[in-house]
């Protein structure tokens, strides 16, 4: 069994939700080469592509991965730069590159 | 331009270990037309119970600032900084290119109420950092009080958090009857939010506890008490 990969892409100030894998159905295509990374997703409704546009420069983006063992939930947080973000109609495609990645577990943490 | 917004306009909540009004767009609360006034973002007016608190989270390009009211208030982030605030202490997070952070209610047994203030930075991209200051109380008696400040002035670290934009948050306690005047600079703009009691603006418009005022283009401000009053008034561009 593989590891469950959850994608999540919010507003950084709102907390509003534009795209999320475990309520919609999309693909997400994540590759990294030197520093940066570069994001790929298909499928997404064309209102959501079209509002990370618009908020490209106030995005939270997570891939939260959950363990083959069912430990707990490993989240990633990427640091988007907002002039890549780009909606292709035509293919369909919504593409952004990070900067940079933060990992964090939030068990580490007092309280959580 | 003097624009009142009563404490009953905001968007207020209850969700058992949290509850709190907000002034601006934040979380369930969605207006398109509030969003913000200059730089400023977001003005929560929280209250936590014990031991309860906001998980680990990021943030990035936001200086968040968080004013305890009563309570104890625990910030702990991926950078090292731990530290519990009390009534006269200030949180002061930029958080740059990205930081992790904790908030709870450092007490098992009393709540904690807060006001947290986000403000866009002026630069993007900035190194994220924390600092935790504190103000003498009895200072505020009187006086508009800076605990926040896009300057730093020299032989204040420690007691007024540097902030990435060129604003200033005061703090002010006023008796009834006493009188503080602040000019507002060409093309500036005043946040005035009234934690308790009853202020006066220009001898016109009454703020009771709760309410706030975005002032433009008003070049004196004459601030008065009704009743005893505590305020914060921020300066922004």
């Amino acid at each position: 069994m593989a590891q469950q990969e959850t994608w999540l892409i919010k507003h950084a100030v709102t907390g509003r939700s534009f795209a999320d894998s475990r309520k919609q159905s999309f693909d997400c295509r994540l590759e990294s080469m030197d520093g940066v990374f570069r994001f790929t997703l298909q499928g997404l409704p064309h209102e959501a592509a079209e509002a990370i546009v618009r908020y490209s420069g106030e995005l939270n983006v997570f891939r939260f991965v959950t363990p083959v063992d069912k430990g707990p939930v490993v989240k990633h947080w990427y640091y988007v730069t907002p002039a890549s973000v780009e909606y292709h109609e035509q293919t369909d495609e919504l593409t952004f590159e990070a900067g940079s990645e933060i990992e964090y577990h939030p068990e580490d943490y007092w309280g959580d | 331009m003097f624009t009142i917004y009563p404490a009953a306009s905001r968007f207020s909540f209850d969700k058992g270990w949290l509850r709190g009004s907000h002034s601006f767009s934040f979380a369930e609360y969605q207006d398109e037309n509030n969003t913000a006034f200059g730089p400023m973002r977001v003005c929560n007016d929280d209250v936590i119970t014990p031991g309860r608190g906001f998980g680990a989270h990021p943030h990035s390009d936001m200086e968040i600032v968080s004013i305890v009211l009563y309570g104890e208030l625990r910030h702990e982030d991926n950078r090292g900084h731990v530290a519990v605030t009390r009534f006269g202490g200030i949180q002061r997070m930029s958080a740059g290119h990205g930081i992790i952070h904790t908030e709870h209610n450092a007490s098992q047994t009393e709540d904690v109420s807060l006001l947290q203030l986000w403000f866009s930075p002026h630069t993007r991209g900035l190194k994220p950092s924390y600092e935790a200051t504190a103000f003498h109380p009895e200072r505020l008696q009187g006086q508009l009080l800076p605990v926040v400040a896009g300057k730093r002035v020299p032989g204040t670290e420690g007691e007024i958090a540097a902030i990435n934009q060129d604003l200033t948050i005061y703090l002010s306690k006023l008796q009834p009857g006493e009188q503080v005047e602040f000019t507002q600079a060409e093309g500036r703009r005043v946040f005035l939010f009234v934690i308790e009691g009853s202020l006066r603006v220009n001898g016109e418009h009454i703020l009771q506890g709760r309410d706030s005022a975005r002032i433009e283009q008003e070049p004196k401000l004459a601030l008065a008490a009704e009743e005893s009053a505590f305020y914060m008034l921020i300066d922004l561009p």
